[in-house]
């Protein structure tokens, strides 16, 4: 009988760990509660989730984010990156008008390049065209972001980079090369 | 060749004048390592000075290497050497084809094809084994390339593997291609085999390659390549969307692969996903490429992704396109990157939509890609388009045609935005009608019979680079000096991607600023882009290593749109490639032990064969002043902005002589010339050349 239950809880470990790291390979992350209603929804024996979390943690790269509301949230480092999870986090808190501008700055400095806007459409970001374009006009009058400038390419696409970390003429010729330049140089 | 590990140990010479077909031993080339190296040494030593491109002493080589054929990833390279017919002395030059041939090649027991003399009448090459004849081409003298390519196939059977010319070719347009498998084509080197009168070569290599090494290592080699090292075409290391996987993403990255992306004509449709670095068996999946060169309508017409042999990659988009047969092309569609991009740049007023929205472009670069691989048409790597725009909009091409035919040229296709308008453009080039098809001779050519004058070849439009008559191919965009250096090297457009690929990575400038002070000592080897900085030894250093590596590439021979392996997408090894893995792979298929260091000096030793050779050919020691030499543009672009400031690519003329001096010094060459010293060339192992040389006067 002890066999049976130690074989039980292999078996749910190695189903824990496949459905985090499959949310997490899916850009998702997931509640204790989430984990708890997939154990139950897999009629599973109920048990200490807790404690399978815990041996599952080095396999998978476990990792925990809070959101603003103090819930907590699980992903395997294996398959997300911490920034990927933090986006999300911020998303979740409604944070987007300074994750915007926060990601902005980082590109701006760190590639360097301007930042593609439409790039808050995809996932992780997910804002839907009103809401981006609401975020923008938020951003080019709100006085906190008053670096943040946009330009765009001949093509049409639209940049938004930060003057703290690149001039006018330099975003400008980034956003052409991104666009225009190197697909006329492949 | 006593032992022929890697190598297939002999050399096939086929001369059409009088049908002797003969084989020697490629051990004597084996300092040259393979491919490019023995080209250049052929040339070198067997060619006067002085031959035209088209007169029957010069000769042609098509080459393989050591890898080529041997497992290692990206190895199905072809590297054809020749004179080369746009340059205006014809001074030697390579050109690249992938596909199966070059392992075809090995397997039929051949590192190189040397073709040389001019037969009296069509023929083409029909090599199975060591079987070799020369066969009666007259069904096949006429035909396009997709014909030809099946006329032989016909012959020997689906499993040839075939390299034709097109009617461009044979009418000797100096701007025409030798291709392979229907859509891997050597640029600029077509019109050397339609002089000889040789249509086509198909060859089935039923042999295999023998391996010094266990198989089992060379897999795990492998295995370690692709899990840890490889990411997507050009070794684009980031994928081009926010992925959960992955911490850097980059928009203009290759590695197109995401969720809700298809090959969407395949049956069923088959999702790309995203390809997280690790898993072998999905690389093939990164690129997208027919999305990322013809636009978000291509993915519905896309059957699959192809490419080379050996290669995981897949950089070839393949498509069906039932609209396409409504211009009289075939529906089924096969290319990648220029051969899509270079006829849309032909359609100088856009193209409107054809059959869908948004399908404008779409069907110009495909429609066009069909027309310009048939034919056997080469653009010099974008110029046709932009030198056709030049000559229409300055009103030079009313100037030098008669009333007659200019009024033949519908034009009102080419304003109305009609695709149709590349139907007659590419075939009055490809059959020489008329004075309008002295487009194809080539940037030079074109300068001198229209006069054209400083604003054509000094205008920042046209994107010319040399005075030779070649455009820009990663240069002073890519790397400042770095790229700018490179481009001056070569008898042609530079084809060095070593330095492009790092640069365009997609990994943030901080990473790669590491990097390059790993690999050349300083950060100060990489500038960000349009954000430069004065020469300095590093980015002297970067740049010799940049052509270094590609030169060792086309003799190994192994892809230099994907290697060398500077780069990684994985994060457990901070990013960091693996610059040693040529040597790797080399001393494992070849069973000595080769380095990095030890390659590195061959790829230089084959490298100065090319200058010395160039130096040889143009008959003077002044390389500096006669040869390394960049349009004004590149210098006097932006006038509002000074060099070396945010968002300009603009050089400095002083900074670029001082980035002559410290790339000749870090090549061993003269500083005041350029030209190789007799040093340099007796440290390489090149006494000979340097005998030759002096006895011409041609030696610092």
């Amino acid at each position: 009988m002890g066999d049976y239950m130690d074989e039980n809880i292999d078996y749910l470990q190695e189903d824990v760990a496949d459905f985090i790291t499959l949310n997490s390979r899916d850009g998702k992350i997931v509640t204790l509660e989430e984990i708890e209603t997939f154990i139950n929804n897999e009629e599973k024996d109920p048990t200490d989730v807790t404690e399978i979390l815990e041996s599952i943690k080095s396999e998978l790269d476990l990792k925990t984010i809070d959101d603003s509301e103090g819930n907590t949230f699980y992903y395997s480092g294996n398959e997300m990156t911490d920034k990927y999870a933090g986006i999300i986090i911020r998303v979740k808190n409604k944070d987007i008008l300074k994750l915007i501008g926060d990601t902005v700055r980082e590109e701006s400095r760190r590639y360097p390049r301007p930042t593609y806007v439409t790039m808050f459409n995809l996932p992780p970001y997910n804002l839907t065209e009103g809401e981006l374009e609401d975020m923008l006009a938020e951003l080019s009058i709100d006085s906190e972001y008053r670096d943040l400038k946009f330009t765009h390419a001949s093509n049409g696409t639209v940049f938004v980079y930060s003057n703290k970390h690149m001039s006018k003429g330099y975003a400008d010729y980034l956003a052409e090369w991104i666009e225009v330049g190197q697909d006329e140089n492949p | 060749m006593a032992v022929s590990y890697g190598w297939a140990g002999k050399i096939l010479r086929v001369n059409l004048s009088n049908g002797r077909i003969t084989t020697e031993d490629t051990n004597k080339y084996k300092d040259y390592i393979g491919g490019m190296g023995i080209g250049y040494k052929v040339l070198f030593d067997e060619v006067p000075v002085g031959t035209h491109p088209h007169d029957a002493n010069n000769k042609i080589v098509f080459g393989t290497g050591p890898l080529t054929g041997s497992g290692a990833p990206c190895s199905s390279r072809t590297n054809v050497t020749s004179l080369f017919p746009t340059n205006p002395k014809h001074m030697v030059a390579d050109s690249h084809m992938g596909g199966n041939f070059a392992a075809s090649m090995k397997y039929a027991g051949y590192d190189a094809i040397i073709v040389e003399g001019k037969a009296r009448g069509p023929v083409w090459l029909r090599i199975e084994d060591d079987k070799v004849s020369i066969e009666d081409a007259s069904k096949m003298w006429g035909q396009g390339i997709y014909n030809t390519t099946a006329l032989v196939a016909s012959e020997m059977g689906k499993e040839a593997s075939i390299a034709a010319i097109g009617q461009a070719g044979e009418n000797l347009v100096n701007l025409s291609v030798i291709m392979n498998g229907y859509s891997h084509s050597a640029g600029g080197h077509g019109s050397i085999l339609g002089a000889k009168k040789l249509k086509a070569i198909g060859i089935i290599g039923t042999g295999s390659l023998k391996i010094a090494g266990k198989a089992k290592d060379l897999l795990d080699t492998n295995s370690y390549m692709l899990k840890e090292l490889i990411g997507a075409n050009n070794n684009h290391v980031v994928p081009s969307t926010p992925q959960p996987w992955a911490e850097f993403d980059s928009k203009g990255s290759r590695w197109t692969a995401q969720k809700g992306l298809y090959w969407g004509a395949a049956e069923p449709p088959v999702e790309t996903g995203e390809i997280p670095p690790g898993d072998i068996t999905t690389v093939g999946l990164r690129t997208q490429k027919g999305v990322k060169d013809l636009g978000p309508v291509a993915e519905k017409y896309t059957k699959r992704m192809g490419g080379c042999q050996s290669c995981p990659i897949r950089c070839f988009s393949q498509l069906e396109i039932p609209q396409l047969e409504k211009f009289g092309v075939s529906r089924f569609v096969s290319n990648t990157c220029m051969g899509y991009s270079a006829p849309n740049g032909v359609m100088i007023k856009g193209t409107v939509d054809q059959f869908e929205k948004d399908d404008g472009t779409f069907i110009s670069k495909t429609l066009g890609s069909q027309l310009a691989d048939d034919y056997g048409v080469w653009c010099n790597y974008g110029m046709l388009g932009r030198e056709f725009k030049y000559i229409y909009e300055s009103g030079k091409l009313k100037e030098v045609l008669s009333e007659e035919e200019y009024n033949s040229i519908p034009f009102e296709l080419l304003e109305a935005g009609d695709p149709a308008f590349l139907k007659d453009f590419y075939r009055r080039i490809t059959f020489k009608e008329g004075e309008f098809s002295h487009l194809g001779d080539g940037t030079y050519w074109i300068a001198q019979r229209w006069d054209l004058g400083d604003d054509f070849w000094h205008g920042k439009a046209q994107k010319i680079w040399s005075p030779l008559g070649y455009p820009v191919h990663h240069s002073n965009e890519s790397g400042a000096q770095v790229g700018a250096l490179i481009s001056c090297m070569f008898n042609r457009d530079s084809q060095s991607h070593t330095h492009q690929n790092l640069i365009q990575s997609g990994l943030p400038a901080d990473i790669l600023r590491e990097v390059s002070a790993e690999i050349w000592g300083s950060e100060e080897a990489f500038d960000f882009p349009a954000k430069y900085t004065p020469m300095n030894e590093y980015k002297a250093k970067f740049a010799k290593w940049s052509i270094i590596r590609n030169v060792l590439h086309d003799s190994l021979t192994v892809c230099n749109w994907m290697w060398p392996m500077m780069v990684s997408p994985v994060k457990a090894r901070n990013y960091r490639g693996d610059t040693a893995l040529e040597s790797k792979y080399m001393s494992l298929v070849t069973g000595e032990n080769y380095t990095e260091e030890s390659l590195d000096l061959a790829a230089e030793r084959v490298f100065t064969l090319h200058r010395a050779l160039t130096v040889k050919q143009m008959g003077t020691l002044d390389m500096r002043n006669e040869h390394d030499v960049i349009m004004d543009w590149v210098y006097d672009m932006d006038p509002e902005m000074e060099p070396f400031t945010e968002g300009t690519v603009k050089m400095e003329r002083e900074d670029m002589q001082t980035a002559l001096t410290m790339f000749y010094e870090e090549m061993g060459w003269d500083k005041k010339t350029g030209a190789p010293t007799k040093d340099t060339l007796n440290r390489l192992g090149l006494d000979f050349a340097a005998r030759e040389l002096e006895s011409m006067n041609l030696l610092p």
